[in-house]
């Protein structure tokens, strides 16, 4: 039996009014997440992968706005619910961590404080048991004497502390979905390592859906069942982890791939894509990649190629693909 | 075997902590403590370790932007470290550094032509119409339009800075260019791009680099030899085929499993190494990495293990830890 839907995003459009005209940073996404599935969106600065996130947790500011589609949480749609109902899906229903924490969490209060806020926004008990389930969580995500941290200021945590007091924080209130938007980046990779271990875990031991934003290939590869690949604000291909990775059919996809160094496999020089991301004004008509595409032809510079399903389970956007 | 460039030995550099109001020093961070190696003509030396290891300290210190707390410096069989004035300036023109954020290290309100003509300048180095030229050419060997010359900073992308950064490195024609994170600010594809370029570079121009990252990929793929540290110290060297095949040092092993792999589906995180970095301020008895290590044993929270040769011939490596000293069990010396 198939698992049931948890996450469906449906032809999601967010548009920036930008001085140079309207500037479509997310361009007719769509894509499912099932129940305790990862859906990993990967690519460069720019792609919109980031813009998809905080489209769907409403968090998108002016000059921007989510202009079209459809975000259905458990058969609800987000993007209907007034600001009210809104507040309290965030954190509670679903929830997000960012990639710094240094700026995701506030500097002058405790990191207790922050969590029990969450805590007694989103749960009818009273601050003495608010403050008991925060430490329980700080002692979840492994930081050591919860007690003591429960006091402390942001600062005087480490970044891989700062950034599990911050899934402390996310994980408060039982969210059942969960962005991660680059939860590792800004961290070494032993303590990388240690942040994706502890996701892992925890989306097991809750059942949680989670949606995983990154540029980094290795990690995406390790955490995901789903990947969708992102380009210039659309996406290009959407495969199980394992046939994206050894079996790319974009173009882009393929570059990507080609283009890190791989662990343990040795080339002489690495294969580049020439160019670099087009500037939001200078996206051309036609597929995104087109100026930088080894395999173009006359069709792409001028049509969308729309997302076909190439083999059962895996989308691609081209009119050329390997 | 190729004559050798640099020679570092014993090198430390210690900052003062200092607090109250009369700014008493009350202890020092020992950012690199100890640390020798040599660096042969037309190779990379690779420096990888996580935040906090001390490998950019160490790479400004090569180049005296810190002044070494002791140490020798040995720059093409010249005492470096007695070098002042005049002199120093003109042996620094052998030496160059490319710097991790293209944002920071390009001043903001000069064009590309400026930036690139300063070198000639300072060095008192061509005509002004020569210079004109000079830069024109060293913006096309980087990938560069010579068209370009009078944009500022701005109006290039991440990789396009980054090419800026590398055409003012080698304006001088540089014999060593310390390369310190130069593609972490960059997207994947433009790292494939300014990585190919180094090593064009090099072969075209006989450069040495030493590059510092925290990337083992991108170290993998770059690098001849390459030196590990932890807190301060290198806990191993060794050539990139033993490093990477045949890992020795605890710390190394650890770094080298915690690289996510691409391709191979999704897999449950194994345990890698618990805790963090200790400060380097208060750095534990011992072997510095004792705490976080999975083969710890009784001598390492006592005594410091040295760098010391383990294995032999093509597969000998330095490696800083009891497992593979003679204290602990008896091996034939090399």
């Amino acid at each position: 039996m198939e698992k049931q839907v948890v996450l469906s995003v449906k032809n999601l459009e967010t548009t920036f009014n930008l001085s140079s005209g309207p500037f479509r940073a997310v361009n007719n996404v769509s894509y499912d997440i099932r129940k305790g599935e990862t859906l990993g969106i990967v690519g460069e600065s720019g792609c919109g992968k980031s813009v998809t996130s905080y489209s769907l947790m409403r968090l998108i500011e002016k000059p921007g706005r989510v202009s079209n589609g459809q975000v259905m949480l458990n058969g609800r749609d987000l993007l209907r619910l007034n600001e009210s109902q809104m507040e309290y899906v965030r954190g509670g229903e679903m929830a997000m961590i960012f990639q710094e924490p240094m700026t995701a969490l506030n500097p002058v209060l405790s990191i207790g404080f922050q969590i029990d806020e969450q805590i007694l926004r989103h749960k009818k008990i009273s601050a003495k048991e608010a403050k008991e389930r925060s430490i329980e969580m700080l002692s979840l995500v492994g930081i050591p004497s919860p007690q003591d941290r429960y006091h402390n200021y942001p600062h005087q945590l480490s970044g891989g502390m700062r950034q599990r007091a911050m899934i402390a924080m996310a994980l408060s209130c039982d969210p059942q979905f969960l962005i991660a938007d680059e939860p590792t980046t800004a961290l070494d990779v032993t303590i990388q390592a240690q942040i994706l271990e502890l996701i892992q875990n925890l989306q097991e031991k809750m059942n949680m859906t989670v949606q995983f934003i990154t540029h980094d290939l290795g990690v995406i590869s390790e955490i995901s069942d789903q990947v969708m690949v992102m380009y210039g604000g659309q996406t290009c291909e959407y495969a199980g982890a394992q046939e994206l990775f050894n079996n790319p059919k974009h173009p882009y996809t393929a570059a990507l791939i080609q283009s890190r160094p791989r662990f343990g496999t040795r080339v002489d020089r690495l294969t580049t894509i020439e160019g670099t991301v087009p500037a939001p004004h200078e996206l051309p008509a036609g597929c995104p990649f087109v100026n930088r595409c080894s395999r173009a032809k006359s069709e792409c510079a001028n049509h969308k190629p729309p997302l076909t399903e190439l083999k059962s389970g895996h989308l691609v956007a081209c009119f050329n693909p390997l | 075997m190729s004559e050798i460039i640099l020679e570092a030995k014993n090198i430390k550099k210690y900052f003062p902590i200092k607090k109250g109001l009369l700014l008493r020093e009350v202890g020092q961070v020992k950012a690199v403590d100890d640390v020798s190696f040599q660096v042969r003509k037309g190779e990379t030396i690779g420096i990888v370790g996580e935040s906090g290891c001390g490998k950019s300290t160490l790479g400004r210190t090569l180049i005296r932007l810190y002044e070494p707390t002791a140490g020798h410096l040995n720059f093409e069989g010249e005492n470096f470290l007695k070098l002042g004035g005049e002199k120093l300036r003109q042996s620094r023109r052998h030496m160059q550094m490319i710097f991790q954020d293209p944002y920071a290290s390009l001043d903001p309100r000069m064009t590309v032509g400026q930036i690139l003509r300063q070198p000639f300048e300072i060095h008192n180095m061509f005509t002004p119409a020569e210079r004109e030229q000079k830069v024109k050419k060293l913006l096309e060997t980087v990938g560069l339009k010579a068209s370009h010359v009078n944009r500022y900073p701005h109006e290039f992308s991440g990789g396009q800075r980054q090419r800026i950064s590398i055409a003012r490195a080698i304006a001088l024609e540089p014999r060593l260019v310390i390369c310190d994170e130069p593609v972490s600010a960059l997207d994947v594809s433009i790292q494939a791009q300014i990585l190919n370029l180094l090593k064009d570079l090099q072969a075209r121009l006989g450069l040495t680099y030493i590059f510092i990252s925290h990337d083992l990929s991108v170290i993998e793929h770059i690098c001849d030899r390459i030196a590990v540290m932890y807190l301060g110290k290198i806990v191993e060297f060794a050539t990139r085929d033993e490093l990477f095949k045949n890992p020795k040092h605890p710390y190394t092993q650890a770094l080298i499993g915690a690289i996510p792999r691409v391709g191979e589906g999704k897999k449950k995180m194994k345990k890698s190494l618990s805790g963090e970095v200790p400060s380097p301020i208060n750095p534990p008895q011992g072997c510095y990495f004792h705490p976080r290590c999975p083969k710890k044993m009784d001598i390492c929270s006592q005594k410091s293990p040295q760098l010391t040769t383990a294995g032999s011939g093509s597969e000998s490596s330095l490696v800083s830890c009891f497992l593979y000293s003679n204290e602990s069990s008896p091996k034939e010396t090399l």
